[in-house]
């Protein structure tokens, strides 16, 4: 009786919070699992199921191996800087600077802006003619490119926006990683006469790696699903310059309404992330240091 | 092999704040083993890290065999340092961590190699080369401290505290390795500690610190026998000192409440209050007849020794006992104080006036 008690009580607990997880998240992942399989497009009541062609169509498409190569070139370049700028400013403000916390706030509050409002300020930061960038260039006579309306220069522009807005939150963590590293370290090589260059490439990057693994995977992922700096600046253009696997997807959904070969599109990006974050994970082991 | 010579030094971290270090003056000869020993804050381990070089020195001189070095940064003053929390390297294996000073100074691999593996040897170390620090026990990782400090060929050795992370056991044997080595390679060291027994077992002089000040500079035993105030009386041995109090009145020493202990060999320059100091081990038993009473509270059994708690008069006394002695909880027992081994402190500065055990004649 007590032991069905504790089952009943156990299922009761677990149950509770898992109804919201299962409304929200499996039942519509099975859904557009299972509409990736038809021809459904998104108004029609009916629909007929059309077997794996919404996936051999999409896997064969120039427009989506666009959209991955765009993808990954806007993860790449995201990701890499995002690092790099978060590391170097964490160990600029790691030094007893006055006004500190002052300092992490201002880099800080670009991660708590939206990124819709920001995005609309940085298309008037980008703006050819009277935008503050050009205005700068012009000052230097340095060529003044059209940022969001020439196809080379709008992922650029794109992937700016994006690392200004993460620098500052990968600089949080790895303030908090840099703090936790013993002095006696950095002492040990003191004594033994070690470089900066070599403090770092011996101490901080062996010791923060754990929180690197973190910020490329959790950078990663937001990479992909990088949206509302798209739709905002250059709504994937121009001719499809900006247009990652995620922009093409909502363009599927809700611009051509194909739903059918969107989900499907959704079902291959859910299978790319996985691949990537399980594949970073192992490859990790070789160069992260719990 | 280096001599250290320290001349004055001071520290203070900043301007509006209280020195840390006062007024340190000590020479240091070649292939010594000096231990800076005090309670938590008295300023050993700023002391070391001047030495060090990884702290700024306010006031005084450092001197290194014929160089002032003052201001010559860590890596060239020829020092290797062990610390406290081990300083090893997560990331890096045993062999790594032991050939870190070397590959920063860019010596050759086959070199590294070689001395990496000869230190492993001396220090027991050869079958974990390849395991990394979260691998081996306290032990393990402390004798890897040792030896990226054994395997640079340093003139001078700095240990801060590096046996506190031991359990009991382990630290007893890492003593030993340490004094092995120590006499092996006859490095000059400077070894930090708030242990009185790694003081006493290790040094060959003890450097007595508080609150920043010398108190004592000497040889274990001298310190032993011969404490200079009341502060390195009760901290070094253990149990620590008792302290009496007594009054000296026509050259005889007598308890507050005016029992006769012992007459004083010499007259001193004081009359009247005065702290008697008497280590528990030179206590012996008496009766009632030629005793002061002790009325015992507990009673604990040490296994090679009996340590008695109780009070004598007002004052509080541990003595120590041949285990085989028959003492209880609330028994009353004699003691007499051997005159030889009889120290007394002034109760205003608490600084010795009489210094027993060779340093002063007695007479019955």
């Amino acid at each position: 009786m007590g032991r069905l008690r504790g089952t009943f009580k156990l299922l009761f607990f677990v149950g509770i919070p898992l109804i919201p997880l299962f409304v929200f998240w499996f039942f519509p992942m099975l859904v557009s699992l299972w509409l990736s399989f038809t021809n459904w497009d998104y108004i029609s009541p009916s629909f007929d199921y059309v077997g794996i062609d919404n996936y051999t169509n999409t896997l064969t498409s120039e427009t989506f191996y666009e959209a991955l190569k765009n993808t990954i070139f806007f993860s790449v370049w995201t990701i890499v800087p995002t690092i790099i700028i978060g590391l170097f400013l964490a160990l600029l403000l790691k030094e007893g600077l006055k006004g500190l916390t002052f300092f992490r706030s201002i880099l800080f509050s670009p991660w708590i802006t939206p990124m819709v409002a920001m995005s609309i300020v940085w298309s008037w930061i980008f703006q050819a003619d009277v935008g503050l960038i050009n205005q700068i260039l012009g000052w230097f006579h340095l060529p003044q490119p059209q940022w969001l309306t020439d196809s080379d220069t709008a992922m650029w522009a794109i992937i700016i926006v994006t690392v200004w807005k993460n620098a500052g939150w990968a600089m949080l963590f790895y303030a908090d990683s840099l703090s936790k590293i013993p002095n006696d370290l950095y002492e040990v090589s003191d004594i033994e006469g070690a470089s900066w260059l070599q403090k770092i490439k011996t101490i901080v990057i062996p010791l923060v790696s754990p929180i690197t693994l973190f910020l490329v995977i959790i950078s990663a992922i937001d990479a992909i699903q990088a949206y509302d700096q798209i739709q905002v600046m250059t709504q994937g253009g121009p001719a499809g310059s900006t247009r990652t696997l995620l922009y093409l997807y909502y363009q599927m959904a809700f611009e051509q309404f194909n739903m059918g070969q969107a989900t499907a599109l959704a079902t291959i990006i859910v299978l790319i992330t996985g691949v990537l974050a399980l594949s970073m994970f192992y490859a990790s082991k070789k160069w992260v240091h719990y | 092999m280096t001599k250290i010579k320290l001349q004055h030094v001071s520290k203070q971290y900043t301007k509006e704040s209280d020195k840390v270090i006062h007024d340190f003056n000590l020479d240091i000869d070649d292939k010594e083993f000096i231990v800076f020993v005090g309670p938590s804050g008295c300023g050993k381990s700023t002391t070391l890290r001047m030495i060090a070089g990884l702290e700024s020195i306010t006031g005084g001189e450092l001197w290194m065999d014929d160089q002032l070095v003052n201001h010559v940064p860590s890596k060239d003053r020829d020092i290797a340092m062990v610390f406290q929390n081990y300083a090893l390297f997560p990331h890096l294996t045993v062999f790594d961590n032991i050939a870190f000073g070397l590959k920063i100074r860019k010596v050759k691999k086959a070199i590294i190699k070689e001395k990496v593996e000869q230190t492993a040897g001396i220090l027991g170390l050869t079958p974990y080369l390849k395991r990394k620090p979260k691998d081996l026990s306290g032990g393990q990782k402390q004798r890897v401290a040792l030896g990226r400090a054994v395997v640079r060929d340093a003139n001078i050795f700095l240990m801060d505290e590096p046996l506190s992370n031991l359990d009991a056991k382990l630290r007893v044997q890492m003593r030993e390795e340490i004094i092995r080595l120590h006499k092996t390679l006859g490095t000059t060291t400077i070894y930090v500690t708030h242990d009185q027994t790694e003081a006493m077992t290790m040094a060959t002089r003890i450097v007595v610190l508080k609150d920043g000040h010398i108190q004592q500079i000497g040889t274990p035993t001298e310190i032993y026998k011969n404490p200079n105030n009341m502060f390195v009386a009760s901290f070094i041995g253990a149990p620590a000192m008792n302290f009496i109090h007594a009054k000296v009145v026509n050259n005889q020493l007598m308890t507050s409440e005016g029992k006769e202990i012992a007459p004083l060999a010499r007259p001193i320059d004081h009359q009247g209050k005065v702290i008697l100091g008497i280590r528990p081990e030179s206590v012996v038993l008496a009766t009632e007849n030629d005793g002061l009473a002790m009325d015992v509270e507990f009673v604990e059994m040490m296994g090679a020794d009996l340590h008695v708690h109780g009070k004598l008069e007002q004052s509080k006394i541990i003595i120590r006992l041949n285990p085989d002695v028959m003492v209880k909880e609330n028994d009353r027992i004699y003691l007499r104080f051997p005159h030889e081994k009889i120290h007394l402190f002034d109760p205003n500065n608490e600084e010795s006036l009489y210094q027993s055990e060779g340093m002063t004649a007695w007479v019955d």
